[in-house]
């Protein structure tokens, strides 16, 4: 037997902090009869309820409860069990934790979901189906704890299954159009919902999935599909997802260095000034002032889809001449898959409630900002892994002062003498400014790339970690 | 000698206005086993990382397998293995899971492998690295250099955190039976002398940045002796005096002509003693 292992009810489990004594013992077998103890519970719960909500808070729990079995049955299902007689622990926590974490993501698009139907005044049609509601919510959580299970346990099976089923319905549609829509609609509601569970609990299980580390393209040689998937999954990695990993297994303080990009939300509007603005605004002394707070801000978010000297000295690694484009193009990914959605919610929703622009309006403002959004973002990218690359803290923090006080100097300056008043008034957010600041981020960008190229890479790591850990600090 | 598998040419690194390495120029051919000796600061890290590309040398260049150190092909990636100073791992992962992420980037990654030299070293899988004592985050920066077979080894003070039981078992995984056919070279950096004097097949002495001495071991223990001369004189075939002249020691190679051959001989302990004192 391992050194730390223990025998428990036949089993071995790998836990050395499994306690040897008492009834209620914390190994997989004792949980399946804790899970199955509290289903009776809350289903008798279910059952003597007296109002509607408690009886649907009730099942909620009793068929969490279920899954929760399901879950960590499936624990004890791999060929490892039964070959060795050795129960990984550690592997039920994390099932455990799967399970949790696809509920989670579950519960936030549901949320996202609300937030879009009272954005386009369907609010109503939500407050009068609560019922329904709550039967897709528990439809997709059944399937999703499921899916957990098949694809532990029969490894390979669930996928092509749950792929070929919206291929069907796709198919179906396209050659028979009339018939499948006809049918749609005449569909009982029960459908309906069992299509919407089935809708959700496919989205969080495929983006689990993504979120989930693979093996490279090296490794192996995936079929079609596999490709596919393989695609997929590096679209999300790229994208800003997977820092040295899954960002969902960092530690918060890693979130909470995000949290200061994510700041830029509330203040993105200070007074008069505005971090982010639409094209054809005007340009005024506080430009640079912007630019660099945005550069600020990107700082503790700057990533590279392989920042860490493990995967650049591994195979598939970036090259060296390519490493200030990745972390351009990386960072810029990363921006436009989660701060902009972001910023464009929290500005639809501030429209929304506080003034009395129709859905269409917003929408059309919020393209107003996209040019302006992507150049300005770029800018500052570039501008921010120029200086990551190029200059010791204190050239940072000098240059940082240089931009926060721009503004001053520049007023001091048209105070000073008229001659310098058109400092005060650029123009405007149009076609010359497009092209200027499109140079400009090339340049930067062609700056980046030249810095990088001699960059000492693993003191830069160390150094941007023990920044970020000051920072989150 | 077979062809050099990793060389550097005129290496000149400076950092902060200081010269770290020296016009340095190495050459270690394919199955050497070379070990790295110097004194603190004397510039065997950087030369390291000069060696597989994480650091830029100012002029000069390295080679690995005959590819740019700075531009290394993924074939070269695959056959090669690093130990940093640092164990630089990822705080928030257990052992296994670093096997996992880091296994699936090399196609010749072998899972049980890992997990033979884990237990081999007596690392814990199931603890967060942020977790694990210094030893434990070197043995399994260790292991996550060796998992995937490399042909080529960077092991910069590898040993260092280790207690003597396991450097003796990491010196066993080191040079076992492998599968591959082309036989691993290995550059070790370290202080523990008698260790390396164990394994090596070629030393390099680096002193300020520049290299003192570099041979195969074997011919360093048969011809290098420490003589003791009289007053200024150098002896025939004297190729380093003493840092204390008036100890009147010199090292003396026996293969140059007239070099007299009654010093005394010098293991690696010696030796370092005598080019460092």
């Amino acid at each position: 037997m391992k050194a730390g292992a223990r025998r428990v009810s036949g089993l071995t489990t790998e836990s050395p902090a499994v306690p040897t004594k008492g009834r209620w013992r914390r190994t997989p077998e004792a949980l399946v009869w804790m899970w199955l103890l509290v289903f009776m519970i809350t289903l008798l719960c279910a059952i003597f309820s007296y109002s509607a909500p408690a009886e649907f808070a009730f099942l909620l729990c009793t068929l969490s409860s279920l899954a929760a079995v399901c879950v960590t049955h499936a624990g004890l299902r791999d060929v490892h069990t039964f070959v060795k007689r050795v129960v990984p622990v550690h592997q039920v926590s994390q099932r455990m934790h799967d399970m949790a974490h696809g509920w989670w993501v579950t519960g936030l698009l549901l949320g996202l979901a609300t937030l879009m139907g009272a954005w386009v005044s369907f609010l109503a049609a939500f407050d009068s189906h609560p019922s329904e509601l709550g039967v897709v919510l528990l439809l997709a959580l059944v399937w999703h704890a499921v899916w957990v299970c098949a694809v532990y346990a029969w490894w390979g099976v669930a996928h092509p299954a749950h792929l070929a089923v919206p291929l069907l319905g796709g198919l179906l549609t396209v050659f028979w159009p009339g018939p499948v829509l006809g049918a749609w609609q005449h569909a009982p509601l029960w459908v309906w919902l069992l299509a919407a569970a089935y809708g959700l609990g496919a989205g969080v299980w495929q983006l689990r999935r993504q979120l989930t580390p693979t093996r490279s393209a090296l490794t192996w040689l995936p079929g079609p599909g596999g490709r596919l998937d393989a695609w997929a999954r590096r679209l999300v990695a790229r994208a800003g997802f997977i820092e040295q990993g899954d960002l969902a297994r960092r530690p918060w303080s890693a979130i909470f260095g995000l949290g200061v990009t994510f700041a830029l939300l509330p203040i993105q509007q200070i007074g008069s000034i505005r971090m982010l603005e639409p094209w054809g605004s005007e340009i005024t002394y506080y430009e640079l002032w912007r630019i660099g707070f945005l550069c600020l801000f990107l700082l503790p978010v700057l990533r590279s889809s392989q920042w860490h000297w493990r995967y650049w000295l591994s195979p598939g690694g970036q090259m060296r001449r390519q490493l200030g484009l990745n972390l351009i193009t990386s960072t810029l990914r990363f921006v436009a898959m989660w701060f902009c959605p972001g910023w464009a919610m929290f500005y639809g929703a501030k429209q929304f409630f506080f003034s009395d622009q129709s859905g269409l309006q917003i929408l059309t403002h919020l393209a107003l900002y996209l040019p302006v959004m992507a150049v300005d973002f770029w800018v500052a990218t570039a501008l921010a892994v120029c200086l990551m690359g190029a200059f010791k803290t204190w050239w940072r923090l000098l240059f940082t002062c240089v931009l926060l006080f721009s503004p001053v100097v520049l007023i001091g300056m048209t105070q000073v003498d008229n001659r310098w008043a058109w400092l005060q008034h650029w123009g405007h957010r149009q076609g010359v400014w497009l092209i200027v600041m499109t140079l400009v981020a090339l340049m930067l960008t062609i700056l980046a790339q030249r810095i990088w190229r001699k960059a000492d890479l693993a003191q830069v790591w160390r150094e941007y970690e023990a920044k970020t850990q000051t920072l989150q600090g | 000698m077979n062809e050099p598998i990793i060389s550097a040419h005129a290496v000149q690194h400076v950092y902060q206005r200081k010269t770290v390495l020296n016009q340095i120029s190495l050459d270690v051919p394919e199955g050497a086993v070379l070990g790295l000796v110097g004194r603190n600061g004397a510039g065997k890290s950087t030369l390291l990382r000069n060696l597989v590309g994480l650091t830029v040398p100012d002029k000069g260049f390295c080679k690995l397998d005959g590819c740019l150190s700075t531009d290394l092909s993924d074939s070269v990636r695959e056959r090669l293995g690093y130990v940093a100073q640092t164990p630089d791992l990822f705080d928030w992962l257990t052992g296994d899971a670093h096997f996992e992420r880091i296994g699936s980037l090399y196609a010749r990654w072998d899972q049980a492998h890992a997990y033979a030299l884990a237990a081999q070293l007596d690392l814990p899988l199931h603890t967060k690295a942020k977790d694990l004592s210094l030893g434990d985050q070197q043995k399994l920066s260790v292991v996550l250099a060796l998992g995937h077979d490399p042909d080529i080894l960077i092991l910069d003070e590898p040993v260092a955190s280790l207690d003597p039981m396991t450097r003796r078992a990491f010196m066993r995984a080191l040079f076992e039976q492998r599968g591959s056919e082309s036989p691993r070279t290995v550059i070790i950096s370290s202080h523990l002398l008698t260790d390396l004097e164990r394994v090596v097949t070629h030393v390099a002495f680096m002193r300020e940045g520049r290299i003192q001495l570099m041979d195969e071991w074997d011919a360093l223990t048969e011809h290098l002796r420490l003589v003791q001369v009289k007053g200024a004189e150098t002896p025939l075939g004297g190729i380093f005096q003493s840092r204390q002249p008036e100890h009147g020691r010199w090292l003396v190679d026996t293969r140059l002509p007239g070099a007299p051959f009654d010093g005394r001989a010098l293991n690696l302990d010696d030796l370092f003693l005598e080019l460092n004192a």
